[in-house]
């Protein structure tokens, strides 16, 4: 045999020997397993058993628990706001109907100088829904933090990751991780977008096409939105192996971020006061000068590229998101992948 | 004949078998770096005929019948020895090789040109005090830490490939936590799924290693409320799962009741032959009642290393334990110590010298391998012993694995 055969055989660990004496050996020793090759779990699969796992692990722990049903029962509270806040736009519009309500905002736009097209637009989202939206992006990187600051450093605290380290991939591990955080946010999203949803129904303000349409695409984006959050909280976790620590950075690291659009506001604002000189300043005051490049760190901002009725926008908006996971994603693994654990 | 004795005996097959033996890089002592002159040669050979054997033509048909016979009968021979052993006889195959390992914390230096070659199915000890490198070196081949310097490598691969070693590594960490939120079996079932065990065959892999350690009735318990001990064996169960070929154990019995640390030990000495096991202990009598061969490491060097037999010097020396009402032989030879006829025994073919430590009242006999083996001199030293009416305790080859740790590591 030639010796890179030999060598390769060698590698693949079969004996030398071959025919009838490893037969026998094997037949003496019944469990004894002389394998060419070892299973191949498919990468998709082994996400898919990490992920389905958190998620389990979320929805049964006591943190889960009752972060669930504060955030339900602050959600059911914002969701009642919202409808009161509709309530308040109407009356002001003087429309009692859903359709005048709309007409009436329809107008109020085309008379901001929008374009008619965008004005229907506008005009068509449902108040009370996207004011729910913008608590439940909001609240997104709030839950993220709490639910996956430990989602790693846990497991690297108590070293159970090395129960999974000698059977997945590292990288399916902490992807599995992300999808699974990121999972049970979508959940939760999802209920709140429904719940409120049923909320804004029941109290007349949206048909039951508007509850389908926009809730679907409402929760679309927030859980966009949380995919971003969801992949810092990961990587911060997976930095640290106290897991209180990781908590601590998740938030400072989300307040930086947030940091990012305050700074921007304040600055337009201030912009915008120094430039406004007689018949211009309302116009100012209502569109402020051009966002900072920097603001676009902020993810909870992409809401309105999202919901855009333009492609470009949105995929703008897509790209942002996707930019977020894959960077942050990215680099937990590639620094995971040679961790000691 | 005790039981120790004949425990003794059975491990002490070992050292006749100089193909076996593993190759050792060590700083030891003079005797020992002979020793592993003598591997290492053994180990050249075995290569060298491998190379010649694979670089031959195919041979014919009638060829190659009569050289299986020839190999079969060989298998054979060495198998009426110790048939557990068939897989290690059978391939000559390394199951995991450490080759210059060394692993560095900061300044601080763990493992120190460590080298490594265990034979498949052994169960293999590694020994030594507390930052003596054991578990750095345990960590390192399970993939948990990446190594400095120098490879590793399990069956072949490198110990973090985990695609090529999944199902074929099975690890016992020693201060994992399991999942407090998971059931056990859904632990297992999960864990078994990762190894790619179908979804339908994965609950019955999870119960025979659950029944295997003794906990199927802990199938429904969420891993919190296990105790210790019961965590301690389910974690076992999961190493266990899906029939690795080898299997890493770190203190598998570090915490558990004497029963349950007797019925792990049994566990793991059922699956000699079937697996290759590493073990990191401190228990050292465990180590010297389970292992075929063991390395001693100290400040993370190797300090020894060799199958069980040869570290505690089995076929060296015979140590017989007097008992306590022993009288002296009335009218028998003289003797420098009451009761023991040191002339007799010292006069024994092969004997070099004696030694009788009147407290421990611990008769050592020193001999010759070349000469005699351990068996002979046992047979000659209790005749002499009995003929002088002298009771026993005890006999043991060897000098037991503690003494022999204590001699080689610093305090």
């Amino acid at each position: 045999m030639a010796p890179a055969r030999r060598q390769h055989r060698r590698r693949v660990g079969t004996p030398p020997h071959r025919g009838g004496l490893l037969a026998r050996a094997k037949a003496a020793i019944p469990s004894l397993r002389v394998q060419q090759g070892s299973a191949t779990l498919s990468p998709v699969a082994e996400i898919g058993l990490i992920a389905s796992r958190e998620l389990r692990k979320s929805i049964r722990s006591v943190k889960g628990i009752i972060l669930g049903i504060l955030t339900l029962l602050g959600s059911l509270l914002a969701a009642y706001v919202c409808i009161r806040i509709e309530g308040a736009f109407r009356d002001d519009l003087g429309a009692e109907t859903t359709d005048a309500f709309t007409a009436a905002q329809e107008k109020y736009y085309v008379g901001q100088g929008v374009d008619t097209q965008l004005a229907h637009y506008l005009a068509s989202i449902p108040v009370s829904m996207k004011a729910f939206l913008a608590v439940v992006i909001w609240l997104g990187p709030l839950l993220v933090a709490l639910l996956g600051f430990d989602s790693v450093s846990g497991d690297i605290q108590h070293r159970s990751v090395r129960f999974w380290t000698v059977r997945s991939r590292r990288w399916s591990y902490l992807l599995g991780k992300f999808f699974g955080l990121w999972g049970i946010v979508a959940i939760v999203t999802g209920t709140l977008t429904i719940l409120s949803g049923l909320l804004i129904m029941i109290s007349g303000y949206i048909s039951v096409g508007a509850f389908v349409g926009w809730g679907l695409r409402f929760w679309l984006v927030s859980t966009l939105i949380a995919g971003t959050w969801t992949a810092i909280a990961i990587f911060v976790s997976s930095r640290f192996k106290t897991p209180i620590l990781a908590l601590l950075v998740t938030f400072a690291a989300f307040f930086a971020i947030w940091l990012t659009r305050a700074v921007g506001i304040v600055s337009r604002v201030v912009e915008t006061a120094h430039n406004m000189t007689g018949d211009q300043a309302n116009e100012h005051a209502e569109r402020m000068v051009s966002i900072r490049w920097y603001e676009y760190l902020y993810p909870n901002g992409y809401d309105d590229l999202l919901l855009s009725p333009k492609p470009m926008q949105v995929a703008a908006g897509l790209g942002g998101c996707f930019a977020y996971m894959i960077v942050f994603v990215g680099l937990a693994t590639l620094l995971f992948a040679r961790k000691d654990v | 004949m005790s039981e120790e004795t004949q425990e003794q005996e059975k491990s002490d097959k070992l050292p006749k078998k100089e193909e076996e033996k593993v190759e050792t890089k060590s700083d030891a002592t003079n005797e020992k770096a002979e020793a592993s002159k003598t591997e290492a040669k053994d180990e050249k050979k075995a290569e060298a005929e491998d190379e010649k054997k694979a670089d031959k033509p195919e041979p014919k048909k009638a060829d190659a019948k009569v050289e299986e016979k020839k190999a079969d009968a060989k298998f054979e021979e060495k198998s009426d020895d110790a048939p557990a052993k068939k897989k290690t006889k059978k391939t000559h195959e390394s199951a995991v090789k450490i080759n210059k390992v060394t692993k560095r914390f900061g300044d601080k230096l763990a493992v120190d040109e460590l080298t490594l070659n265990i034979r498949a199915g052994w169960i293999y000890g590694l020994i030594g005090p507390n930052g003596a490198g054991k578990t750095t070196t345990f960590s390192m081949l399970a993939g948990y830490l990446q190594p400095t310097y120098g490879e590793v490598e399990i069956l072949g691969f490198a110990a973090d490939k985990v695609d090529e070693l999944r199902g074929r590594l099975g690890v016992l960490p020693q201060d994992a936590l399991l999942p407090p939120l998971d059931k056990v079996g859904e632990f297992l079932i999960h864990l078994a799924r990762l190894q790619d065990i179908p979804a339908t065959k994965a609950i019955g892999a999870a119960r025979d290693v659950l029944r295997d350690v003794g906990g199927l009735d802990w199938w429904d318990l969420r891993c919190s409320t296990l105790s210790h001990g019961m965590a301690k064996r389910v974690a076992l169960a999961q190493a266990l799962l899906g029939e690795p070929e080898v299997v890493l154990l770190d203190e598998p019995t570090a915490g558990l009741d004497p029963r349950v640390a007797y019925e792990v030990r049994q566990l793991v000495k059922s699956l000699k032959g079937k697996c290759t096991i590493i073990i990191s202990s401190h228990n050292l009598q465990e180590l010297e009642e389970v292992c075929d061969a063991a390395a001693i490491l100290d400040h993370g060097k190797l300090v020894a290393s060799g199958t069980i037999g040869e570290l505690t010097a089995a076929s060296e020396e015979v140590h017989v334990k007097i008992g306590r009402a022993a009288k002296p032989a009335a009218g028998g030879p003289m003797r420098t110590s009451p009761g023991v006829p040191m002339d007799s025994i010292r006069a024994i073919p092969g004997v070099t010298r004696i030694e009788y430590d009147e407290d421990t009242r611990d008769l050592g006999i020193f001999f010759d391998r070349k000469v005699t083996d351990a068996e002979g001199v046992i047979g000659h030293a209790l005749w002499a012993l009995l003929n002088a009416q002298v009771r026993i305790s005890s006999v043991t080859k060897g000098r037991g694995l503690e003494a022999r740790v204590m001699d080689l590591t610093d305090e």
